[in-house]
């Protein structure tokens, strides 16, 4: 591993904006992915992010604790998103899937995510988890610009994600490299992207 | 090519060690490179498989989240590996995710993940590799990669083990043909020797000894045997200088017994032949002695008759005298004549058949009156039916004749018995006579004499008896001449017994071929066979 990403890594490096792509897969094989929903493929990719993410040591709590992927806003998703992730398990946790309002707190979550469209209401969400351990996921390009960890981009018809490692590094989250790999990088500060 | 056991010692050594190390060369050099070989696949095989986990660590995230493009770039990164020529991914769904290709080579991907492990085929090594991430199998990596490298190593290897093989043969041909020396010479050595020795067949040669070994004990060994040959030889030398002594001591006293018997066939021909010279001699002298004795006797019994008619006594007893010594003389003359006649083989037979009866009615007749002179009794006595004798009659009857007188003048107021009867031995007819006395006999100790001529009894005899000592010579060798023999036994003071037994011819039994017997008398038949004279 470590020969092959030494190797690899100058010439990945211009590949950070790598996405999902369906239209290639579809040239390929026979198109499954454009069977499925939006909700359905970003339910997976949700799941699939949590593979790629340590947590800290102690953020999941207990063996057996569940682990809570919470939603805000946007109905839609939230029930594909449970079925999707029922019997499911992060890092030997169960998972929960909740769907939260303005009352509950977000910190309580290791999955967020925030259905909003509103940069104000972003900021505020994104503020609210503010040094906690939570892997907050948005669906706009700004959302991670805003302070989220990780945000879904469209590009076409294909679905690819930005990456704010200021923001993981403050949610004390350390993202794999392999997933970085595939991810557009943003960094707040310096105000740089590597791409 | 010639067979092997033919080959010389020396090659022979040298091929067995040059084979010997050839081949043992060969087979390290072959476990060498099959070692080689199997522990250069192993790692190969390794490497491989390292290098699949490697890029199924790398796919996961492409997998995961369908990223052909990393994917791609993943697999692309291969290309730094010179043997690969070939590798791609599977979704987990058994679908060609991503490929690398090393250009110029043909496409030959299999179309689905094959089962998890490597595997050589067409010279290359194929290995699938599934992709787990986080318990979860989400794909499959296959490698391809070519065995150039394990090619090149094994050339490389053969290569080297040929120089070094090629070169220790060298070497060992080298040193074996410096060592076998060693066991070659001594065994040459002594091979010259023995060829030496078969040739010039001087066994006093000795072959040198140069260690202990089997061929220092094989040189000893025909050492030892030289010696005997030698110390055999010396006493074959010495036995045959005796031999050849005795042979000819052998061959000179052979020589001489040659000769002698040489000398005395000469000296029994020359016997033979003055012998016959004599008899023939005699024969002649006695033919000449008989016509003048014959005069003489005639003319002095013509003078006896003339003195008797004269009535002159005088004359008469002398001329008588002169008579009996002539006719004596005659007798004597005509038994030498006889004896000489036999002797010298010109006897000659008058062949006849006659009547035993006959023959003896003749004979008692003529003997009767000499019986009666010494006051002996004559009987005679004929078996009855006996068939004709087929003899010399004449030579027969001096035979008989002769016995006859032996018997009369030999026995003083006895009895002189003659029988005739057939007998037969050992299945052959024959007739015997038996002439019987009662007589003075004859002494056990002179009977071997008494066929031999010119030999009575005893030298008393001739001057009491009278008679040439002829008789019984001559009548041996007559009935000898008719096929048969005079036998005799006596006793001393109680008579003898001579018997003549004439054989019957074959065809003796058949009367009716026989001529008739003529004969003056008809023969005395029947019941009558006993006569008294």
């Amino acid at each position: 591993m470590g020969i092959l990403a030494a190797r690899g890594a100058g010439r990945l490096a211009p590949l950070c904006m790598a996405g999902i792509s369906l239209a290639a897969q579809a040239a390929l094989e026979p198109p499954l992915a454009a069977e499925h929903s939006e909700y359905e493929i970003e339910s997976a990719m949700l799941y699939n992010f949590t593979k790629f993410v340590d947590w800290p040591g102690s953020a999941l709590g207990a063996g057996g604790v569940p682990v809570v992927v919470g939603v805000w806003g946007d109905d839609g998703l939230f029930p594909v998103l449970a079925v999707a992730l029922r019997n499911k398990t992060v890092y030997g946790h169960p998972v929960v899937v909740r769907r939260l309002d303005s009352s509950a707190d977000p910190r309580s979550c290791a999955v967020l995510f925030v259905g909003a469209s509103d940069r104000k209401e972003i900021a505020r969400i994104v503020q609210s988890v503010r040094g906690s351990p939570v892997l907050t996921i948005g669906e706009l390009v700004q959302f991670s610009r805003l302070g989220g960890v990780l945000a879904f981009i469209r590009d076409g018809n294909r679905i690819r994600f930005e990456i704010n490692l200021d923001a993981a590094d403050r949610a004390g989250l350390q993202v794999s490299s392999k997933l970085l790999r595939l991810a557009a990088v943003w960094r707040d500060n310096p105000p740089q992207t590597r791409n | 090519m010639r067979p092997f056991r033919d080959i010389s010692i020396k090659r022979k050594l040298i091929g067995i060690s040059m084979v010997t190390s050839t081949v043992a060369l060969m087979l390290a050099c072959f476990t060498f490179l099959a070692y080689e070989l199997v522990t250069y696949r192993t790692t190969v095989t390794h490497q491989l498989k390292t290098l699949a986990q490697i890029v199924a660590e790398s796919s996961t995230a492409a997998l995961a989240f369908d990223d052909r493009r990393s994917a791609n770039e993943t697999l692309a990164a291969l290309r730094a590996e010179p043997h690969l020529v070939a590798a791609c991914n599977y979704t987990k769904h058994a679908r060609l995710f991503a490929v690398f290709q090393r250009s110029g080579l043909p496409k030959d991907l299999p179309r689905l993940p094959g089962p998890q492990g490597a595997r050589i085929q067409d010279g290359h090594l194929a290995l699938f590799q599934r992709v787990v991430f986080d318990g979860d199998w989400i794909g499959t990596v296959y490698l391809k990669r070519d065995l150039q490298d394990m090619d090149a190593r094994l050339e490389r290897y053969a290569g080297i083990a040929l120089v070094v093989l090629l070169i220790s043969s060298l070497v060992a041909l080298l040193l074996s043909s410096m060592l076998q020396r060693v066991i070659s010479e001594p065994t040459l050595r002594l091979a010259e020797m023995a060829s030496r020795v078969s040739t010039e067949r001087d066994y006093s040669l000795r072959a040198a000894k140069r260690g202990n070994d089997e061929i220092g004990v094989l040189v000893d060994s025909f050492n030892e045997m030289m010696g005997q040959i030698q110390a055999r030889t010396l006493d074959l030398h010495v036995v045959q200088g005796a031999l050849e002594r005795h042979v000819g001591e052998l061959c000179e006293e052979n020589a001489r017994r040659q000769r002698a018997q040489e000398e005395a066939l000469a000296a029994k021909q020359a016997a033979e032949e003055s012998n016959r010279v004599k008899s023939a001699f005699l024969a002649n002298m006695s033919h000449e002695l008989r016509t003048p004795l014959n005069a003489i006797i005639g003319y002095s019994e013509m003078l006896r008759e003339e003195a008797e008619e004269h009535h002159e006594a005088r004359p008469v007893v002398d001329l008588a005298r002169i008579t009996a010594a002539g006719k004596h003389l005659l007798s004597l003359i005509n038994d030498v004549l006889d004896l000489s006649k036999v002797e010298a083989g010109k006897t000659e037979l008058v062949w006849e058949y006659a009547s035993p009866a006959q023959i003896l009615e003749d004979a008692a007749g003529a003997m009767a009156l000499l019986a009666r002179t010494n006051g002996n009794q004559l009987i005679v006595h004929c078996a009855p039916s006996l068939p004709a004798m087929y003899v010399d009659v004449v030579k027969f009857r001096q035979s008989l004749d002769n016995l006859l007188s032996n018997a009369c003048k030999f026995t003083k107021n006895g009895t002189i018995g003659v029988e005739v009867v057939p007998v037969s031995v050992d299945g052959a007819e024959a007739i015997e006579w038996r002439v019987s006395d009662t007589g003075i006999g004859i002494a056990p100790d002179q009977m071997h004499k008494l066929f031999q001529p010119f030999s009575q009894v005893d030298a008393s005899t001739t001057r009491k008896y009278g008679g040439t000592g002829l008789g019984l010579a001559i009548s041996q060798r007559f009935c000898g001449l008719m096929g048969g023999a005079i036998t005799v036994s006596s006793e001393a003071g109680k008579g003898s017994t001579f018997t003549i037994r004439l054989p019957l011819r074959q065809d003796g039994g058949l009367l009716a071929e026989r001529p008739p017997l003529s004969r003056s008398r008809p023969p005395p038949t029947g019941r009558h066979r006993t006569r008294f004279w």
